[in-house]
Parts: structure tokens; C-alpha cells; sequence
């Protein structure tokens, strides 16, 4: 019988990841302003971090894919905008979640909130011009697309900077505006995230280069 | 109410707990597909 590979990876994400829960709710302190809510924050951060990461890979696979034409080299881009949509819809979903108890309000159209609402938009768009039956055309159209919808992941960054905005700002200039448990907490949530996506994206990859596969073996038996 | 994030949290983890499970599934049907494929276009070029 097959015997069913497990990826390394996968072990130590189950590992991590209960450690991580521990260090989050049991480890770091409850912030004395916001209270327990303030927790949302560790996987909130992780999840846009991981999104943005992952567009800048989108930019960069697209830049390649432009300049060498390997069908591998979309598929990583194509991946890589599929996880990355998926965490920043995590990090959609969470912020509410921190901002009703904390603004009184479950959304507000500031200025951080709008660009990330948008580069999910523009995101969820780049997945749809790569669906079905894909062309050398649609590959270089969709390519040239994840270039220019890069420039929306500075502007998402630098948006609470830039423009007035009422969402709050860890990481500036002068440090990370945490307590040494609660950065303990944050930098092992972005570390455990990190793995993930490094789990996820090859799993993707292959993904689409079977689906490919199915596709032109079934274009060459309709021939 | 720390309970309820904890659970929280943990669901998170579960429905990506699934989309890894839902993925390697997919994976294996392709896989499936693509022999059950080839086999097809072999025998049509013999």
C-alpha cells in the first residue's frame, strides 16, 4: 500500500501552533487599556503581514514570469495571490472584531481600512483573469496586473502614516510600541505565519500545475 | 471571555486546519486525473 508522505513543515506547525495560542492568551499580558480584545491583534498583524508578503511575491513572480515565460513562475504567482487574498480576508475579518469594542463602530471608511479593502478587491480580480482556460495572453495581461496592483501594498502600509487615520500604529520609527511578553507573542504569531505560508505555497503550486495538466491532457484528447 | 477568543483562535486554526486538508485533497483527485488521463492519450497514440 502507498504509504502517504507528511511534510516536515506540517509537524512543526503542530507543534507551533498550540505553543503559539499558549503564548498569546497565557504568556503575553492583557493590555490594561483595550483588556483581552487586544489579542485579536496577534493574529490580526500576522494575517496582514503574511498578505502583504505574499503580493510582493506576486510582484516579483510576475516580473520574472514577464521577462523568462514559465508556466512555473505564474503558477507561484497565481499561489501566492490566492494565500495572500485568504489572509488578508482574515485580516478583513478580525479587525472588526477589535474595532467594535474599541471605536464603537465595526467599520469606518479610514484610510488604513480602505486601501486594505481595495488590494482585496484588486486581488480577488488578479485570481479571476487567471481562472479557466488560461492563454499565453491572459498569463502576460495577468502579469502585468500583479505589477501594477503592487503599488496598492506600500500605499496600505503607509496609509496610517501618510494620511489621517485612527488606526493605531505599532511599529514606528522609534520601536514597536509593545511590552517584551507582548512582542515575545507578536514575532513568534508573524513566525508561525511565515511557516504557513511557506507550507502553503508549494502546496498550491502543484495544485495548479496538475489542473493545468488535466487541462491540456483533455484539450489533446479532444483533438 | 478570554475562553471565547481561545475558541476563537482555535476555529481560525481549524478552517485552515481544512483549507490545508482541502487542498491536499484536490491535489490527490488531479493526481488521480492526470494518470487517468495520460493512460487515455497513450492508448490513442498506440
Amino acid at each position: 500500500m502507498k504509504q502517504r508522505q507528511v511534510h516536515p513543515l506540517s509537524w512543526i506547525l503542530a507543534v507551533l501552533v498550540p505553543i503559539n495560542l499558549y503564548v498569546i492568551f497565557y504568556y503575553a499580558p492583557v493590555e490594561k487599556t483595550m483588556g483581552i480584545v487586544q489579542k485579536v491583534f496577534y493574529f490580526h498583524v500576522a494575517a496582514a503581514w503574511i498578505g502583504l508578503l505574499a503580493f510582493c511575491v506576486v510582484f516579483a513572480a510576475s516580473i520574472l514570469y514577464l521577462w523568462r515565460r514559465e508556466d512555473r513562475i505564474n503558477h507561484l504567482a497565481l499561489a501566492s495571490a490566492e494565500i495572500g487574498t485568504v489572509f488578508i480576508t482574515g485580516t478583513l475579518l478580525t479587525g472588526p472584531l477589535w474595532a467594535y469594542p474599541i471605536w464603537n463602530t465595526w467599520w469606518t471608511w479610514d484610510p488604513r481600512l480602505t486601501t486594505t479593502l481595495v488590494l482585496w478587491f484588486m486581488y480577488v480580480a488578479y485570481m479571476a483573469l487567471q481562472s479557466g482556460g488560461v492563454t499565453e495572453a491572459r498569463k502576460r495581461l495577468a502579469a502585468i496586473y500583479g505589477i501594477i496592483a503592487f503599488v496598492n501594498v506600500p500605499l496600505v502600509f503607509f496609509s496610517a502614516r501618510w494620511w489621517r487615520s485612527i488606526h493605531p500604529i505599532v511599529v514606528t520609527t522609534e520601536g514597536i510600541g509593545l511590552t517584551g511578553k507582548m512582542k515575545v507573542a507578536l514575532f513568534m504569531s508573524l513566525a508561525v505565519f511565515s511557516l504557513l505560508y511557506v507550507y502553503l505555497v508549494p502546496l498550491r503550486v502543484k495544485s495548479i500545475a496538475l489542473k493545468e495538466q488535466v487541462r491540456q491532457l483533455k484539450a489533446e484528447l479532444l483533438r | 471571555m478570554m475562553t471565547f477568543l481561545a475558541i476563537g483562535y482555535m476555529v481560525i486554526w481549524l478552517l485552515l486546519l481544512g483549507y490545508t486538508t482541502f487542498i491536499h485533497g484536490q491535489q490527490r483527485k488531479l493526481q488521480n486525473e492526470v494518470t487517468l488521463l495520460q493512460e487515455l492519450v497513450d492508448e490513442r497514440t498506440e
